[in-house]
């Protein structure tokens, strides 16, 4: 009983904690990683932040949620793939369902970059305890969101944070080319 | 096999107040303030997994904890893990530093030395790696060492594994490679070996070919595994898997076969090698609980998959698996079939059906499962959801029959929380002497802190049951009064 009243005690001040470091956890780098992609070919995050903020999204296919927020992520990555967002979708999947990942993946009718952690080193330099875990990370490599499982609604969130991410670099582009224009 | 602990603490407290010592300073001390103590480059992360139980009837109490610590400076990285258990799965105390590893990691380069996981091939010959829901983790503790570039991959590592909690003192040796020959094919190469005491050498090889065509995937992987040191001759096995993959926007077909004999690569209680099982892996927890367990001594069985997306609110998924052994003797088989649809973007609905036969089990059940789910958006962010799980049940030749059903009603609001409160019954209690319950009810609280912590509160009773994962199950202890699940990233 002790315990329990200890770890009772535990979640209050971790109520308050994360009510006070809210703000101050975001923008930690991300943890750069290469990992290969359905057709073999290794996919580096540092590289594909170059071409605007990317989305790491960690699931499997045995993961009821992570499909289902997987569907609604190809609904945003549609919408917003032309502007320079990017979906990362690591497969933390063992050997037994590795080979249905093509063919589910193709079959659901995603059309992002689905990479598998063989030996889930990703998943864990990300610190990641269960899935569907995404990560939004903006193009300086910058973590701007995390989230962990999926209820309904909370592609809203996301949608609302890559619209911020895709505004912000396209006023830092004309602010820069406006400098050029001055000089 | 010799067993050794990896360190123990010189005395063990009663409560391991270290675990939330840790556990409190990160959450209060997030990772931008750790920083700012040091120079610009070194980064840390950190993360803590809490599970308590504590059971009403008679006030015992199970607590589980892993707080894993990792620190980054340019190419280096050093991580350590503490985990306790009180009581581990055989009734005793375990809190230790159960993984800790340094390693210098460049585009080209990586070199480990401490614990680390290692997959060779699809694991027909080696698979390390660790799951918490079983409780499982073969980690190695040794060296590894990756060579990588754009056509060729090396892997060479030396480790004792870990079994339970403890470690095995017989080192492993192996190398895997893998080489791009072409657009669309790569070939690769595995060989592990280990001295076994009071044993001798086992050893394993193999090869592996991948072959990408436009719209079809092909991967064939052979493994054999000798002891040369002629004790146990009859020992000797190989080991077979193949799967193709034919795919086309909206539709999705995979094919595996499978044929594994003597492939059982193990020491005492240990197996290094875990390659795919080939039966549906099911997030329903009534269908999960007569999983098929992996039999590499002696099984061959095939899957096939497809996934159909005619419209782009309707999904369709149909499975089928079928074990056997070498004579002919059918073990497993499934039929699964599942219909998702999407209506209005105001409800959706998914309908299952299994009809199943586990060989494995006492009475030689087959199994006939229909489930469904409902998720009602009630708004952008509230949604209602309900879930039905049916077993029907049928044993010696249908002369004992009874069913076990789940039913669970929710409601979510985005990101914050969901509630919910859910319900198991059976009817196994008329078929036999029974004495425990006969029904359970559940009430969960799912909460979001913040961005990095996520809380589950439960309270009521769960029946005990097995948890399967690729092939490998445990029991779980049943819960009857109150449960804390609480998820940390620092």
């Amino acid at each position: 009983m002790r315990k329990f009243i200890f770890i009772i005690g535990i979640i209050f001040l971790l109520f308050a904690a994360s009510s006070s470091v809210r703000s101050d956890a975001k923008n930690s780098t991300a943890p750069n990683f290469i990992a290969k992609d359905l057709n073999g070919t290794k996919v580096e995050l540092k590289e594909v932040l170059k071409g605007g903020p990317v989305l790491v999204s960690f699931w499997a296919t045995w993961c009821k949620p992570c499909v289902k927020e997987l569907g609604e992520l190809q609904k945003v990555y549609k919408k917003y793939h032309e502007k320079g967002f990017e979906i990362l979708a690591v497969d933390v999947d063992g050997p037994r369902s590795v080979s249905k990942v093509r063919s589910m993946v193709k079959g659901l009718g995603w059309d992002f970059p689905v990479l598998w952690d063989e030996s889930k080193d990703i998943y864990r330099n990300y610190q990641v305890l269960g899935i569907p875990h995404t990560v939004l990370i903006n193009p300086a490599g910058d973590i701007v969101y995390t989230h962990t499982t999926y209820r309904p609604g909370d592609e809203e969130i996301i949608k609302k944070k890559i619209e911020e991410l895709l505004n912000n670099s396209s006023q830092s582009a004309e602010e820069k080319q406006g400098e050029k224009s001055e000089k | 096999m010799r067993n050794r602990p990896f360190f123990v603490f010189p005395e063990l407290p009663e409560f391991p107040l270290f675990a939330f010592f840790l556990l409190l300073l990160f959450s209060f001390f997030p990772f931008p303030f750790s920083v700012s103590l040091f120079a610009q480059d070194f980064k840390f992360t950190a993360s803590n997994q809490l599970e308590y139980d504590l059971n009403s009837g008679d006030n015992k109490d199970i607590f589980h904890d892993w707080f894993d610590f990792a620190g980054t400076y340019d190419l280096y990285q050093a991580g350590i893990r503490y985990e306790a258990h009180q009581p581990d799965d055989y009734g005793n105390t375990f809190q230790e530093f159960s993984y800790r590893y340094f390693q210098v990691t460049t585009k080209a380069f990586q070199l480990i030395a401490g614990n680390y996981y290692a997959m060779f091939g699809r694991g027909l010959i080696l698979r390390s790696y660790e799951n918490r829901d079983l409780r499982f983790d073969n980690n190695l503790d040794g060296i590894k060492g990756s060579l990588n570039s754009v056509r060729f991959d090396l892997t060479v590592l030396a480790g004792s594994p870990r079994s339970g909690y403890l470690r095995i003192n017989d080192p492993l040796q192996g190398a895997d490679g893998k080489m791009v020959v072409s657009k669309w094919l790569t070939l690769g190469g595995s060989f592990l070996r280990t001295d076994i005491t009071d044993f001798g050498l086992v050893r394993l090889f193999g090869g592996n070919a991948s072959f990408v065509f436009p719209h079809l995937d092909l991967y064939a992987e052979y493994a054999r595994k000798d002891n040369p040191s002629g004790e146990n001759i009859e020992k000797d096995g190989d080991g077979v898997y193949l799967s193709s993959s034919f795919y086309q926007t909206g539709f999705g077909l995979t094919f595996e076969y499978k044929d594994y004999k003597r492939l059982d690569f193990t020491n005492g209680t240990l197996v290094y090698n875990n390659p795919p099982a080939l039966t549906k892996e099911h997030a329903y927890t009534l269908l999960n609980r007569h999983a098929y367990v992996l039999n590499l001594y002696d099984e061959k069985g095939i899957q096939a998959q497809a996934v159909w997306t005619p419209k782009e609110k309707l999904s369709l998924l149909a499975n089928y698996s079928y074990t056997t052994d070498h004579k002919n003797r059918m073990i497993f088989s499934e039929i699964y079939e599942e219909a998702e649809y999407d209506y209005k973007n105001i409800a959706t609905l998914k309908g299952g059906f299994s009809y199943l036969k586990n060989r494995q089990e006492t009475g030689l059940p087959s199994y006939l499962a229909p489930v469904f789910d409902l998720t009602y958006y009630l708004s952008e962010k509230n949604s209602l959801a309900f879930s039905f799980e049916h077993l029907w049940t049928s044993k010696y030749d249908g002369n004992l029959t009874y069913y076990e059903q789940i039913i669970s009603l929710g409601f979510a609001h985005s990101p914050n929380y969901s509630l919910t409160l859910t319900d198991e019954r059976t009817t196994e209690w008329k078929t036999r002497a029974w004495s425990g319950k006969k029904n359970w009810l559940i009430l969960s609280l799912d909460l979001a802190l913040g961005e990095n912590h996520n809380l589950t509160l439960s309270l009521g009773s769960r029946r005990a049951g097995k948890v399967c994962s690729g092939g490998i199950c445990t029991d779980r202890p049943a819960l009857d009064g109150g449960e804390i699940k609480l998820l940390s990233r620092f």
